[in-house]
């Protein structure tokens, strides 16, 4: 099958999804009818097949010694299969890691190298030069991909036989020269260039670049921080970052820091030297001087403007100042060299007093701590270059307002919470973000009558928490946590009665097949071993619900029934035993069809629907109808987690179901109704008498009596709407704080992704 | 069953396009072992082995596919019949190009080849769990995995050309 046929880039796409088992009922119908169709459909899949059954079944004894080989002649650049043999094997490595390395290494504690030593050597070795010079010489073969063209746009091709149009690959020193229209590319290292053309640029490695000509823009995530592009002129390494870069026929190099900062460095001055460090917002620019011929540098602050299709203009915080503000707490706005506000002991500063940004009550909601053990620390760089208050669990460190009349009585909130778990070490998660309510026993709020708590440690109560408000909690450039993301921003909106059903289904599953809540398949990785090894088919389907909130007549469960057979294990280890204990309430059924029926809608009323489904690969379909018709915009579920959101507005008096049909691999979802209270009960989350309310952050009070269940990190900023915002607000929100704290938004959620619960009046705010 | 042992890994690719997923593919070649172990005796001596045992498997894929009762994506008998025929047709080429194969591996870069080992050598482990052991997002894996497969895909139709030509 050649690859210019029209079917390639498709089919291939389609196959590897096959071949990968993670296929979308869509995906699979297209490709059975190509394959059904058209011959060279049926070769190339063949083909393909029996190449991943040849390396999955016969390479590995035929070729064993080959491998063997490999790691034993090129000691320095060989795979590392064994981290106990290899890290002893590349410790020579570190001494002659480029500077780039040394960047990498600089926020990692020994301790963590040494526990990660394999890991970050490894990295240290595909991204010296070392491999580069090594591999790329020696193999004429068909090595050396290290970057593929995502997306271009107008593009015309200096040179028509650059590049491997067919599969967009692109190899190492490939020159890629365009005279118009741009290119985006996507580095194995995880940078991504934005080339302008006319430009010329090769891609050196899978985290290094050369721009010879023309101009760029690179964004950096954090796996690739690091990153090194080469001009002329100039070597910039990325310090976790976005810029770009001009090369001008004369050379003349301008760099330009969007985000984050960047090291420049002189290649011609000597090996390396480092000119300048570049933070955001700052440009530099390498000329020769016309007297000397020597490279001159100017470095300057600009305004930095929207340019070559780069997101950077800056909401203001006047988008944050609605008439409902009523907590604004900013460590930023925390004055270092004010002794009412900061305790400085040696050279660390802890917090006395957080002050209240809102000025929206009479009396702010200054936060404060007497006792110097319970102080928190102030974090400068805490978050994406952001302070924070760093909380204490083992300190019971806390901030209170003990008079402060922080809501107005019967008053729902929007919350939004800026913060990062203790114990996540920057190298691993160091922008991962989360937002912690309080998990109460009856229902999951952040406040309870009178308190706003920040609750909720680790990853274990992340799972509990995100399923009601499927709330954002992302890393950026990681996928450690759940890929479920509101727009890159943390969002909390108190609950709404909410109609919650967790449908749970083990059908056809077989021993030792995960279940995966995010591609990764890290955090909700639960082992199902079932008697063991057995793999007698079994079906166990549940549903469950949280009956409290709701009047049980207004709603219907189907699928339900019995046991079919004990307790699920989920594995093994303390993570798995929240789930464990969700589960424990649920009915197993047979049933192919599992849903929740919200009967006797109002008319007139915003209904918001959630199924939030975690599943390997499944072939199953989601579920969702309002009054028998299907909304369009509540797309089928594809094989992996996937989150849904819809939002109707009951034309009439009806039902909405919701829920998961068809057979196929494990699956666990939970969808959720929020609604109005179907007869007029007023919303849950009021705080009854706000005559002595008081607000606390941190550990303080009844908090003391379980530590774990205490805030342990860090908080860069809280706010606190005393009224339920508008999407739009939410919105705007959520974009002042996704460009102040580098939230990566997640494509394709759009504008709807962020709502408040339906049924609870949204106002339009404006500013005053 | 000298001839078993000989020409597994080709029963191991038939069963697998058909299947398409490895665990799956090891336990039905087990169950077809066995099966073609019982009828043995019905395999004449000077006939193709490997097209009789695939006969055999198929008639164990179909049973384990229909078992498994996954009618929503299962593909149908008639695309799983030409799925077949086309196999066996072209048994030789494809075996000619797992021998290319191997030349194939040999110009793989480093990285590369590391990552075929990870994802191929190691059992059944899935894209996370290679993730999780080089540190590098899951996306990125399957996407370098494709890259990869493509990569060889040409190696080998180039491989084979030059082949043909000398």
């Amino acid at each position: 099958v050649n690859a210019s046929h029209p079917f390639f880039l498709e089919l291939t796409t389609l196959i590897a999804s096959r071949l990968e088992g993670r296929e979308s009922p869509e995906s699979a119908a297209r490709l059975d009818e190509l394959l059904i169709e058209h011959h060279e459909a049926r070769e190339l899949y063949l083909e393909l097949a029996d190449l991943d059954a040849s390396l999955a079944w016969e390479v590995r004894p035929r070729y064993a010694d080959l491998f063997e080989l490999t790691q034993q002649t090129s000691t320095s650049a060989a795979p590392l299969v064994d981290p106990a043999i290899s890290s002893s094997l590349h410790v020579p490595v570190l001494s002659i890691a480029s500077r780039t390395m040394t960047v990498l290494f600089k926020p990692v504690t020994w301790s963590i190298l040494a526990v990660g030593l394999a890991f970050f050597i490894y990295i240290a070795v595909i991204s010296s030069g070392i491999r580069r010079d090594k591999f790329h010489n020696e193999s004429n073969g068909i090595d050396s991909f290290v970057a593929t063209i995502s997306n271009s746009t107008g593009v015309k091709w200096s040179d028509k036989t650059a590049v491997r149009i067919a599969n967009l690959s692109v190899k190492v020193g490939e020159p890629l020269k365009i005279d118009s229209g741009t290119i985006e590319l996507e580095l194995e290292g995880g940078a991504k260039l934005v080339v302008e053309g006319p430009a010329e640029c090769t891609i050196d490695a899978e985290n290094r670049a050369t721009l010879h000509s023309g101009k760029l823009v690179a964004k950096v995530p954090k796996q690739a921080v690091g990153f090194t592009l080469d001009t002329p002129m100039a070597t910039i390494v990325d310090l976790g970052t976005e810029f770009d870069v001009k090369v001008a026929a004369s050379q003349q190099t301008d760099v330009r820091v969007l985000k984050g900062r960047v090291d420049l460095l002189s290649p011609t001055a000597g090996k390396n030297q480092l000119l300048t460090t570049l933070e955001a917002g700052e440009t530099a620019r390498l000329a020769l001087s016309s007297d000397s011929g020597e490279p001159v540098l100017e470095k300057n602050r600009i305004a930095i403007n929207n340019n070559l299709n780069v997101k950077t203009e800056k909401p203001s915080d006047l988008t944050l100042r609605l008439n409902s503000l009523v907590l604004w707490l900013d460590a930023g706005s925390i004055d270092l060299d004010d002794p009412a506000q900061v305790r400085k002991s040696g050279n660390k500063a802890y917090v006395m007093e957080w002050r209240d940004r809102s000025q929206r009550l009479s009396k702010p909601l200054n936060l404060t701590q007497v006792s110097n053990d319970r102080q928190p620390l102030l974090v400068r760089r805490a978050i994406k270059g952001q302070s924070a208050v760093q909380f204490s669990r083992d300190r019971l460190t806390c901030l209170t307002c003990a008079d402060g009349t922080l809501m107005r009585a019967e008053s729902p909130r929007t919350v939004f919470v800026i913060g990062r778990a203790q114990g996540q070490p920057d190298t691993l998660i160091g922008g991962s973000l989360l937002a912690f309510q309080r998990v109460a026993s009856s229902d999951q709020r952040l406040f309870d009558a009178n308190h706003i708590s920040l609750f909720a440690n680790s990853d274990s109560s992340l799972k509990s928490m995100v399923h009601p408000f499927l709330g954002v909690f992302r890393a950026e450039g990681h996928d450690l946590l759940p890929q479920i993301q509101v727009n890159g921003s943390p969002w909390i909106a108190l609950d709404a009665p909410i109609l919650r059903a967790n449908i749970v289904s083990l059908v056809g599953g077989e021993a030792g097949e995960g279940y995966t809540s995010n591609p990764s398949g890290y955090e909700y990785a639960y082992r199902l071993s079932v008697n063991g090894r057995d793999t007698n088919p079994y079906t166990l389907q549940g549903v469950t619900f949280l009956p409290e909130t709701a009047n049980k007549d207004d709603f219907q469960l189907s699928g339900a029934g019995r046991f079919a057979f004990g307790q699920p294990n989920w594995g093994d280890g303390a993570a798995d035993a929240d789930l464990e204990s969700m589960l424990s309430s649920f009915a197993f059924v047979e049933s192919e069809k599992a849903t929740l029926t919200l009967k006797h809608l109002t008319a007139g009323v915003r209904y918001q629907v959630d199924l939030l489904i975690c599943s390997t690969p499944n072939y199953r379909t989601a579920v969702f109808t309002f009054n028998g018709l299907q909304p369009n915009s509540f797309t089928q579920l594809p094989g992996t987690a996937y989150c849904l959101r819809e939002i109707v507005t009951a034309s009439s008096s009806g039902e909405i179901v919701v829920g998961l049909s068809g057979k196929g691999n494990p699956v666990l979802a939970s969808a959720f109704v929020v609604s109005p209270a179907p007869k007029e009960v007023a919303p849950q989350a009021v705080v009854p008498d706000a005559r002595r309310a008081e607000t606390v952050v941190g550990a303080c009070g009844l908090d003391t009596v379980d530590r774990s269940q205490s805030w342990d990190g860090d908080i860069a900023e809280l706010l606190v709407y005393d009224e339920v915002l508008s999407s739009e607000a939410i919105q705007s929100i959520s974009n002042y704080l996704a460009h102040k704290y580098e939230l990566v938004a997640m494509p394709g959620t759009g504008s709807r992704g962020l709502t408040p619960p339906a049924g609870l009046k949204a106002k339009q705010n404006s500013d005053p | 069953m000298r001839l078993l042992a000989a020409y597994q890994g080709r029963i191991y690719g038939f069963v697998f396009t058909l299947v398409h997923n490895r665990s799956e593919t090891e336990e039905l070649l087990q169950q077809i072992s066995i099966v073609l172990w019982h009828k043995f005796d019905t395999f004449r001596p000077e006939g193709d082995f490997v097209r009789w045992a695939c006969g055999v498997a198929y008639f164990e894929i179909l049973h384990h596919l229909r078992s498994k009762n996954r009618e929503v994506r299962a593909i149908s008998e008639s695309l799983l019949q030409k799925l077949r025929d086309h196999r066996l047709e072209h048994g030789d080429l494809l075996e000619q190009r797992r021998d290319a194969l191997g030349f194939c591996l040999e110009r793989l870069g480093a990285q590369d080849r590391t990552l075929v080992e990870q994802y191929y050598f190691c059992g059944n482990v899935t894209a996370s769990d290679v993730s999780q052991k080089i540190g590098r997002s899951v996306e990125a894996i399957y996407k370098s995995l494709q890259r990869v497969r493509l990569a060889l895909h040409q190696c080998i139709e180039d491989r084979l050309a030059r082949e043909d030509q000398s």
